[in-house]
């Protein structure tokens, strides 16, 4: 798409004066401007654009890049709290982490790879990895883990999405076993309402030294800099990539927009970024650093240069690059990954190439890899590019940072009816089975088996081992890390805004399970067209509910201020024709143990222990798994939240992980009570051969609400001479707290309902019923 | 639409890009093995093979092109044979060597999309084609054996006889080369 | 005295050296990641020699196969000659078996193939136990033989096999197949995924009839503290964990040796005594 461009005007003057025309003109050449845009570009530059000036403006005022829709939405979320050293705004978000890792700093980052995903999923996946992990590695960190949410169609209809299903797996265990960075887990949720879009968002996390964050942008100082751009040579592919992701899906072949992943050169570029960045601490050398990715080398050194407060001039010829013929906007704009850019004074620059070149040999590794100094630094506030002598950018800094707003009206739309106590009744023994075959309910196990959580020897916890994973941050200190996530699709379908405070307080709660304080958030808003009024609608209230919750649930890290939002990322057009997916925020939450000693599983533990459930009264079945699996019934309201009790849930659970008075935690979350009790037995070793005693008679609640309601509660397993203590703390909390039974010494799930009788279920049956569905996706492909 | 491509095709598909694995193969073969002294070019190919009721060779294509479980257009290009007649991707004087793991030739999972996309079974098989170019004077014969299989450090490369078969094509490609050819 | 000094072979691709060096640092010895590109002859003031986990070369024509031909591998081979230590772990163990380091000497005599199991393919990860059975590697020998090690395992490749029938079965007999796939309570596994690739005769790591050098599969340097054993584990040291994470046992940390830690103490031993 990009060949017959020329480095000569876009447009003319006199041909903007129909700026639909050019518009209209510009996009069949894959460069996309809208109409106002076209006159815009004028005004900013002073003249009519080259043709590489209007492809960068064209990435630079993307949906993806600008934030044009979204951008003054976003500042509802607060950001602000006392252990927040960069907020959203640079790669990637950092917190101060507590004693006794003061010395170190947690980087966060959140990103979607939606559409690519759709269309190649192993590449699409594997990209996303690779992309998040460059956002956390350019702040000088060390990369110790990624996450991912991910939202598939329905596995029963067509065939395709499971295809997406195992090709999106694929892609990030390729990626991420290769390059050595643990996968802490996430989640994966199946609805009709991806089948032709699904959502892969992956988050990665880092730690960096307190002193030794880098920041993207050319130091303070006279230099003079030099731009070193390191990895993969330039090449044509992911030409036009931000666009592709800010467009809908759908016709033609967009496969070659995807860019193509390398694993191996990424951890050789992993290795040496850690030796420069030891270096570089070392001997006290300023430095900028930034990864590249929508926009490549143009909005990589653009953005250094304009949040220096610097102008930058760059030399096309001097790129590594693939031997083919290229024209310059495709050098200067294609997505080529495994690429980062140094801006490192001017003395040193020999050195750093050296570094790379040489002492770790990159154009072994890869063919034509290395490190070169492509341009430098200008005092001047101009961003200047040539090629082969002629200047083919040549802009104010002040056009690259001005941003672009898009008003898009919106409608805010009644949120959905509580369900409807309706006649039918279901038996509760086989309503468990059914639930736990359910693609949503179902165990993950064999999809995580794909990845390797182990790279490093920092997991604590891995996925499947407790609601949240957990991690040592320093392998020779004692301090823990805990990442959780949430986002209920059918909640946030039926009220977005209350399934987004449940999607905050989920992602908080799984990591209070696990022992840790919530620190910090990131979210990513996957939402249709801005252009669609109701979209608009949604993404606000979705933001309200972001919003509300954040703010009710930071007490833990900083009594008194929210939870922030430290890093996110917006992705709309995820809709093909009418069907906009449903709205999608997606939240991490990270938390922090002051010793890993006190991470809870979610496991049963030891026979004769009290199991005790404290949370919100079971009175309601509204948005169930119950409803949606067992009954068949449409979408309906989330139950409802109360964040203050939510508060002191999560309080309470914190405490007795740091007092140590239980050994195990499970969130009651998908599937209700029954599910939640079935989850804690099923990741108990066989071998143990426990089980649980149970007795519903103390909820004093309607049975299939005791087993199914879907308010936020936690089981927690005690030992019996601990339980008072646990019961106290409950009520000093104003919780509402019920002894449910014992851990037993026989492999079975046994219920005693209200009415006298008793459920039964052997562990081993339980096992099979949530076992089989996933593997019977990946090895079958017709239902 | 069965019998139009008699059955059989050969597929061969090769990487648009530099392939890094025939790179690093030359590179190490020719510092550590003695029979790669004569050895001046070394090209790595997937070959699939596909058997069963096949339509003709437009359709055929198509449908290889139509998904990624056979090849992924946007960075490989793929050559078909359908007939021992059709010419091999093999430059002159080019040696073909195939590798195939044992026990672990058959692709499943392209054989089930094949049933559902077109309602036949198929069956489809992959290995690995190593193509070996040698200098005019080199005697190709007596190398290619030393190169492919692996004995020590010093002898062998590109077949670990303990869980790999391989065969060496004479002039003529074979067609189908898997499962008859394989395992001697 | 002087700590010995043991090399951590960085083979470009691999992702496990750091995890290794402490594994290494905790029992006692020096270790230094020694990266591809210094000069091989260097490897020579080594005392042992640890060949981690990952990909190297990006497992370009088979896992292990390209590293197993370079310099570095000269020095090794000849520093296995001499009764130094090496263990390869994982892509390390790929390493060996494709060098002929292990069983023989210089000659291939297995291959590490893909995994085989049942309803996947591909990649796999989980924690096994590993049944220590009686043999003179010096990294094994001081344990006891029928105990269960718990420890992760993860690779695509990880099946050894021969084509040359019963041969893992006779190094089995003769001592080379020290760490051998078992169930919970201790019986040689079976079936997947007790014996999570397929190998012949649920071997786990193999070494060469002198017991200096060893190729093993699973990953011993992440299990080197007691609280990182998951709970998908039963048995004595699950036991332990549960009394360390309760405080109940005075005396026992989370942070204390985990199982995996048991092989670098072998070694640690073994060179003292040298």
């Amino acid at each position: 798409m990009s060949a017959t461009l020329r480095a000569s005007p876009a447009y003319t003057a006199l041909e903007a004066q129909d700026p639909a025309a050019v518009s209209a003109r510009l996009r069949a050449r894959g460069v996309v401007l809208e109409p106002e845009e076209v006159t815009l570009l004028i005004e900013l530059i002073g003249r009519p654009p080259l043709w590489p000036e209007a492809v960068l403006f064209g990435i630079l005022w993307s949906e993806h890049c600008s934030y044009k829709s979204t951008r003054h939405l976003l500042r509802r979320l607060p950001t602000e709290a006392p252990q927040v050293l960069i907020g959203p705004g640079e790669d990637s978000g950092v917190v101060a982490l507590p004693a006794p890792c003061e010395d170190l700093v947690l980087v966060l980052a959140h990103e979607s790879h939606n559409h690519p995903s759709q269309i190649l999923p192993v590449e699409g996946a594997a990209t996303g990895v690779g992309g998040i992990v460059r956002d956390v590695g350019c702040m000088g960190a060390e990369v110790v883990g990624v996450l991912d949410s991910l939202r598939f169609g329905d596995p029963t209809g067509e065939v395709h999405v499971r295809d997406v299903v195992r090709g999106v797996v694929q892609g990030i265990a390729d990626y991420g076993n290769a390059l050595g960075v643990p996968n802490l887990g996430g989640d994966a949720v199946f609805a009709g309402g991806f089948d032709s879009n699904c959502l892969v968002n992956v988050m990665a996390v880092g730690l960096a030294p307190r002193d030794g964050v880098l920041r993207s942008r050319v130091p303070e100082g006279p230099g003079p800099w030099s731009f070193v751009l390191i990895g993969k040579p330039t090449d044509e592919s992911g030409f036009g990539g931000a666009a592709f992701a800010s467009g809908e899906l759908g016709g033609g072949d967009q496969r070659g927009a995807v860019q193509l992943p390398d694993p191996f050169l990424k951890r050789v570029l992993h290795v040496a970024n850690a030796e420069a960045f030891r270096r570089i601490r070392e001997r006290g050398v300023q430095a900028g650093f930034k990864d590249l990715g929508a926009g490549g080398v143009a909005c990589a050194t653009s953005e250094l240069a304009a949040a220096g407060g610097k102008g930058a001039e760059i030399v096309l010829d001097a790129l590594h690059r693939v031997p083919r013929e290229l024209p310059p906007e495709v050098l200067l704009c294609a997505e080529t990954q495994e690429r980062f850019c140094w801006v490192v004074p001017e003395g040193f620059a020999d050195e750093m190439c050296d570094l790379y070149n040489r002492e770790f040999a990159l154009a072994q590794v890869a063919p034509g890899a290395g490190a070169r100094v492509i341009g430098r630094a200008l005092e001047e506030r101009r961003y200047r590019v040539t090629w082969r002598g002629e200047t083919v950018i040549d802009c104010p800094v002040e056009a690259i940072t001005a941003g672009r707003r898009v008003q898009r009206p919106s409608r805010r739309r009644p949120p959905g009816a509580p369900w409807k106590r309706s006649r039918k009744s279901r038996e509760p023994h086989e309503a468990l089975l059914r639930l736990l075959r359910s693609p949503n309910l179902c165990s993950r196990e064999y999809l995580f088996r794909h990845y390797d959580p182990e790279v490093q020897g920092r997991a604590w916890l891995r996925p499947g081992e407790s609601d949240a994973a957990v991690i040592r941050a320093d392998r020779r200190r004692s301090l823990g890390l805990a990442f959780g996530v949430g986002g209920n699709p059918f909640w946030c379908q039926a009220d977005p805004e209350l399934g987004a405070r449940h999607a905050v307080a989920e992602a908080a709660r799984n990591v209070a399970c696990a022992g840790a304080r919530p620190w910090a958030l990131t979210d990513c808003l996957n939402f249709g067209h801005p252009e669609d009024p109701a979209v608009m609608g949604d993404l606000e209230a979705t933001l309200e509910g972001l919003a509300v919750a954040a703010e009710a649930l930071g007490g833990l890290a900083a009594p008194g201020h929210p939870l922030p939002y430290v890093s996110g990322n917006v992705s709309l057009y995820n809709q093909v024709g009418a069907n906009a997916i449903p709205p999608s925020p997606i939240v991490m939450c990270a938390g922090v143990l002051g010793s890993v000693a006190n991470a809870l599983p979610a496991a049963l533990c030891s026979s004769g222990d009290f199991l005790v459930l404290v949370g919100e009264p079971r009175d309601t079945l509204t948005g169930s798994a119950f409803v949606r699996e067992v009954l068949g019934e449409d979408a309906c309201a989330p139950p409802p939240l109360d964040l203050a009790s939510e508060a002191r849930l999560q309080a309470l659970v914190v405490a007795a992980a740091e007092g140590r008075w239980v050994s195990a935690a499970h969130d009651v979350s998908d599937g209700g009570l029954a599910v939640a009790l079935a989850e804690l037995a099923m990741a108990a070793p066989p071998e143990a051969q426990l089980g649980l005693d149970v007795d519903l008679g103390a909820l004093e609640a309607e049975v299939t609400c005791a087993l199914f309601s879907e308010r936020a509660a936690v089981v927690l397993e005690v030992s019996p001479e601990r339980a008072a203590r646990l019961f106290q703390a409950a009520r000093d909390r104003q919780l509402l707290v019920w002894p449910i039974g014992t851990v037993s010494a026989r492999p079975e799930l046994r219920m005693l309902l209200p009415g006298g009788v008793t459920l039964e279920w052997s562990i081993a049956s339980l096992r099979s019923a949530a076992g089989e569905t996933l593997r019977r996706i990946w090895n079958e492909d017709v239902p | 639409m069965a019998g139009g491509s008699g059955g059989r095709a050969q597929v061969w598909v090769e990487l648009r890009a530099d392939d890094p694995e025939a790179i690093s193969a030359f590179a190490v073969a020719r510092a550590t093995l003695e029979a790669a002294r004569g050895l001046s070019t070394l090209r790595r190919m997937r070959l699939l093979e596909l058997s069963g009721p096949l339509p003709a060779l437009a359709e055929l294509e198509e449908l290889l092109h139509r998904s990624t479980r056979f090849y992924h257009p946007q960075k490989e290009r793929c050559v078909v044979r359908l007939a021992g007649g059709d010419a091999p991707p093999l430059a002159h004087g080019e040696r073909a060597v195939l590798v195939t793991e044992r026990g672990g030739e058959r692709r499943p999972a392209a054989e089930r999309w094949w049933l559902h996309e077109t309602g036949e079974r198929i069956e489809v098989h992959e290995g690995v084609a190593w193509l070996l170019g040698f200098d005019a004077e080199a005697d190709a014969d007596s190398a290619i054996a030393d190169l492919v299989m692996l004995r020590d450090r010093r002898h062998g490369l590109l077949c670990n006889p303990h869980s790999q078969d391989s065969s060496v094509a004479d002039r003529e490609i074979p067609l189908p080369w898997m499962g008859a050819a394989v395992g001697r | 005295m002087t700590r010995a000094r043991v090399a951590v072979v960085q083979f470009p691709g691999v992702n496990c050296e750091s995890e290794s060096a402490l594994a290494l640092e905790r029992v006692g010895l020096e270790p230094e990641i020694f990266r591809w590109t210094r000069p091989a002859a260097e490897l020579r003031a080594f005392h042992a020699y640890v060949l981690p986990g990952g990909f190297s070369y990006q497992d370009r024509v088979r896992a292990g196969a390209l590293a197993a031909k370079g310099p570095l591998l000269d020095v090794l081979a000849e520093a296995a000659e001499s009764m130094k230590p090496v263990l390869g772990i994982c892509n390390g163990a790929q390493v060996l078996i494709e060098a002929g380091l292990v069983p023989g000497r210089g000659r291939v005599e297995l291959a590490l193939a893909r995994n085989r199991m049942s309803g996947r393919e591909g990649y796999y990860s989980r924690w096994i136990y590993a049944r220590v059975e009686k043999s003179s590697c010096i990294f094994t020998r001081h344990l006891e033989p029928g105990a269960l090690l718990p420890l992760p395992i993860a690779h695509g490749e990880g099946r050894f096999t021969s084509r040359t029938s019963g041969k893992l079965a006779a190094l089995a007999k003769a001592g080379q197949a020290p760490l051998r796939y078992a169930t919970a309570s201790g019986e040689i596994a079976r079936s997947f995924p007790d014996n999570p690739n397929g190998a012949q005769a649920s071997v786990a790591a193999v070494c060469n009839a002198e017991g200096n050098v060893l190729a093993i599969m699973p990953h011993p340097e992440r299990a080197q503290q007691l609280g990182s054993v998951p709970r998908s584990i039963a048995g004595p040291w699950a036991a332990r964990r549960n009394s360390a994470q309760a405080a109940a046992a005075p005396g026992v940390d989370v942070t204390d040796e985990g199982p995996g830690l048991a092989l670098f103490a072998g070694l640690a031993r073994h060179l003292a005594e040298a």
